[in-house]
């Protein structure tokens, strides 16, 4: 019996490490106090498909067309100090479990920003933000099937 | 000489007596001989016991199972609500999250830049102490 558990325990730990993933990190942290989470499915985002550009106030950028290659968005933003590291340590492993290759990071002041983005030359599959402080952490994972140059040029 | 039917019959008090009378002893290895038979059969039972190949495979098995119901239900992560009904809403987030990750990477842009404006600034100062 001690064996069947033993060996039961086992399987579900490796079960475990491969369901660290953006889903995983949001099924997570979105319950908890004071974060506030944002997940906008695959279906939706087929919906949003049919959806006329819009153009935010002040902003003269069009994010419609890259908006219309993406399948999934997940955003956590924490201001609970006590789930921060955590949620910081997380999404590192996340990180380097995946085949995410850093796109840039800032520090200032004890903030830390990163970004990460997966996929080909051509295309970008997924695209992972985190910004980190003591007091706030803000973690975005983006999938879908992004031009690289159109994703890169909209964000510079 | 009595039958087998007439000693069953006898109480066990009679039988104490009747073998005080006829001076019947108890061997005296009796109890070495019980002690040994009883250590014999208990290794016995604890051999047979021993899980062999097949034991373990049924193990393995059972517990690869269990693991799967378990990650079924704990660890594979379920799919979460929409937080927007509407697609419109939806579509406004997601413009206002790339504004956000736009004005990130031009924060870090702009300090590249500093940098590299100070970097430019030590360069001269070396130039013109040459």
């Amino acid at each position: 019996m001690k064996r069947f558990i033993l060996i039961a325990l086992a399987a579900l730990f490796g079960a475990g490490a491969f369901a660290q993933d953006g889903k995983s990190i949001y099924n997570k942290y979105s319950e908890a106090e004071n974060v506030s989470a944002v997940y906008i499915s695959p279906a939706m985002f087929k919906l949003m498909k049919k959806v006329p550009d819009i153009n935010l106030e002040g902003e003269s950028v069009n994010f419609g067309p890259i908006i219309k290659t993406l399948t999934g968005m997940y955003i956590i933003s924490s201001e609970n100090p006590a789930i921060n590291e955590d949620l910081k340590k997380d999404v590192d492993r996340f990180i380097r479990r995946g085949t995410y290759e850093m796109l840039m990071e800032a520090k200032d002041n004890g903030e830390v920003m990163r970004m990460y983005t997966m996929g080909s030359e051509k295309t970008v599959t997924g695209f992972v933000m985190m910004s980190y402080e003591q007091e706030e952490c803000n973690f975005i994972c983006i999938n879908g099937e992004m031009p690289r140059e159109a994703l890169e040029e909209l964000i510079n | 000489m009595k039958t087998l039917q007439e000693i069953e019959n006898t109480s066990f008090e009679r039988l104490e007596q009747i073998a005080k009378e006829d001076g019947v002893r108890v061997p005296r290895d009796l109890q070495g001989s019980v002690r040994e038979s009883v250590a014999a059969a208990a290794l016995a039972s604890a051999g047979e016991r021993k899980p062999g190949r097949a034991m373990w495979l049924t193990y393995a098995l059972l517990s690869m199972f269990a693991a799967a119901c378990l990650a079924t239900f704990f660890v594979i992560p379920r799919t979460p609500k929409d937080t927007y009904d509407d697609p419109l809403l939806a579509y406004a987030k997601v413009e206002e999250t790339f504004a956000l990750i736009s004005k990130q990477m031009d924060r870090g842009v702009q300090s590249a830049l500093l940098a590299e404006e100070s970097l430019e600034t030590v360069d001269r100062i070396i130039n013109n102490t040459k």
